[in-house]
């Protein structure tokens, strides 16, 4: 029972998620994409939009990557995005392709749909087969949010992929002096430190076993 | 050594039974996976197996054979209570319950599209969307549909200006810069002009509104919010006397009843995003409450 607790004590605490997110986004913490040299083209993965009821389509949680990926063409970094993401199967909640939901906010974002690529791709092995096809040995920027970086380039580096990391949409806490009452609060057990713990233990048993 | 007789004993009882339920609960659970494997494939049991290793899995998993434990050993009050634990986490992290939660907030604006409706001279993104990277740079947050909806209207025509709010709170405050000013930021990288743009403050919702209340005398002012977000923001833009448009975006809920069946199963498996949901949602309720 006491090792319930103090689990979900640490489960809920955001010191300790702030840590174990920051053993994934750690490398990428100083790297700004929009400051850095024009790379041509970059991938914009999956898994970051959604459908509405009414129709329309919405980013998710994961959202930075798709204004990431908008910013990085406004900005000239990037001339081409392809577009990755496609159902699994029939049985979907969408009716659409992840890709083509991203294809159509970024031209909603201003993004012209002569620089975008829809490629394929139910999952991140299966994208980076798709991402080598497309791109056919050039180098590629590979846009995704932080704390999936690691994975995505590990799986890149795998398909002889030569790929830039582009992270966005960070998790953990900025590392700069706090008031003690933000301090405080992070360890009141929440929600989002439940989250991001959960987001990083699938990334590390997702490289455990090798996917 | 007649203590030590005794411990031994109490050890033989207690820790065999408890061990004894959870390998007749990982048991059932592997024979009914199998079952799931043999009508829904691989993909449907990794994703389940994956959710339940998780945090909120692990600790529901322990809070049921503890309860099972407690049950078996005559100490029901105990067991009792876990059990009542064990069911309030289950539902607390049950997809289904947080769709049927939060689509109590966002029900109203289900098929508002605000792309598909009228114009607006003003519109009010809301603060709460974005922040700061440890690079200098600013980004979206998991409201962030509420920055790309307003980028949308501009680029679509729906919007001639677009009215930051969100302001930091130094007591609590994690960023450097307003909110209002990350939105900004964000907006011109998406290729809104700096001067279709206007910054307001607002420490929270109420605060915005008063705030928005100045800018809006006679005409509609459109206020762009996460749907779960918009009957407060709505409520109180109301009691502020505003002429105020609902522009719902970044929907959480998923009212669609035609789920498939390996969908169904993995919205009963306890998950972080659904806890989430959940909470978003009792906040908001709880806010309306107190009435704030």
């Amino acid at each position: 029972m006491i090792c319930l607790v103090v689990f979900l004590l640490i489960a809920g605490n955001r010191i300790f998620a702030d840590w174990f997110v920051r053993t994934l986004e750690g490398r990428y913490l100083q790297f700004d994409p929009l400051a850095g040299k024009p790379i041509g083209q970059a991938v914009l993965l999956g898994g970051a939009t959604g459908e509405t009821e009414a129709g329309g389509l919405q980013v998710n949680e994961n959202g930075d990557r798709v204004v990431m990926a908008a910013r990085l063409y406004h900005c000239g970094v990037v001339r081409k995005l392809f577009c990755s993401g496609a159902r699994s199967n029939s049985r979907n909640r969408f009716a659409t392709d992840e890709a083509e939901q991203s294809k159509r906010l970024l031209e909603e974002l201003g993004v012209p749909t002569s620089a975008i690529e829809l490629i394929g791709g139910r999952n991140t092995s299966e994208e980076m087969s798709a991402i080598a096809k497309a791109v056919a040995g050039q180098q590629v920027g590979l846009i995704s949010s932080a704390w999936h970086l690691p994975r995505v380039i590990r799986l890149a580096n795998a398909a002889n992929i030569e790929a830039i990391p582009i992270p966005c949409g960070f998790l953990s806490n900025l590392s700069r002096p706090r008031s003690w009452r933000s301090i405080l609060l992070d360890f009141v057990p929440n929600h989002r430190a439940l989250m991001m713990n959960t987001y990083a233990a699938k990334e590390h048993l997702a490289m455990l076993l090798r996917r | 050594m007649t203590e030590t007789k005794v411990t031994h004993n109490k050890t033989a009882e207690t820790g065999p039974t408890y061990l004894r339920i959870v390998c007749m609960l990982l048991v059932i659970m592997t024979v009914f996976l199998l079952g799931v494997w043999g009508s829904l494939g691989r993909t449907v049991v990794e994703k389940l197996v994956t959710d339940a290793v998780m945090p909120l899995g692990l600790i529901c998993f322990t809070l049921l054979s503890l309860a099972i434990d407690r049950f078996m050993r005559g100490q029901r009050m105990a067991g009792m209570q876990l059990a009542i634990l064990f069911t309030l986490v289950v539902l607390a992290g049950n997809t289904r319950v947080a769709n049927f939660v939060i689509c109590s907030l966002e029900g109203r604006y289900e098929s508002t599209n605000p792309l598909a409706g009228s114009s607006f001279a003003k519109v009010v993104l809301l603060g709460g969307a974005t922040a700061e990277k440890m690079s200098g740079d600013v980004q979206v947050n998991q409201n962030g549909d509420r920055v790309v909806m307003a980028a949308r209207m501009y680029h679509r025509g729906l919007v001639k200006t677009i009215c930051c709010s969100g302001e930091k709170t130094p007591s609590v405050g994690k960023f450097a810069e307003n909110e209002a000013d990350h939105s900004k930021r964000l907006l011109i990288d998406l290729g809104v002009p700096a001067t279709a743009i206007e910054v307001i403050g607002g420490r929270n919702t109420s605060e915005e509104m008063k705030l928005v209340a100045k800018l809006s005398v006679d005409e509609p002012v459109g206020i762009l919010t996460s749907a779960w977000h918009l009957p407060r923001a709505m409520r109180l833009a109301e009691a502020a006397g505003i002429n105020a448009q609902p522009l719902p975006c970044g929907f959480l809920g998923d009212a669609k009843n035609d789920v498939p069946m390996g969908a169904i199963f993995r919205d009963c498996v306890p998950n972080d995003r659904a806890l989430s949901m959940n909470t978003i949602a009792a906040r908001e309720y709880l806010a309306a409450l107190v009435g704030r």
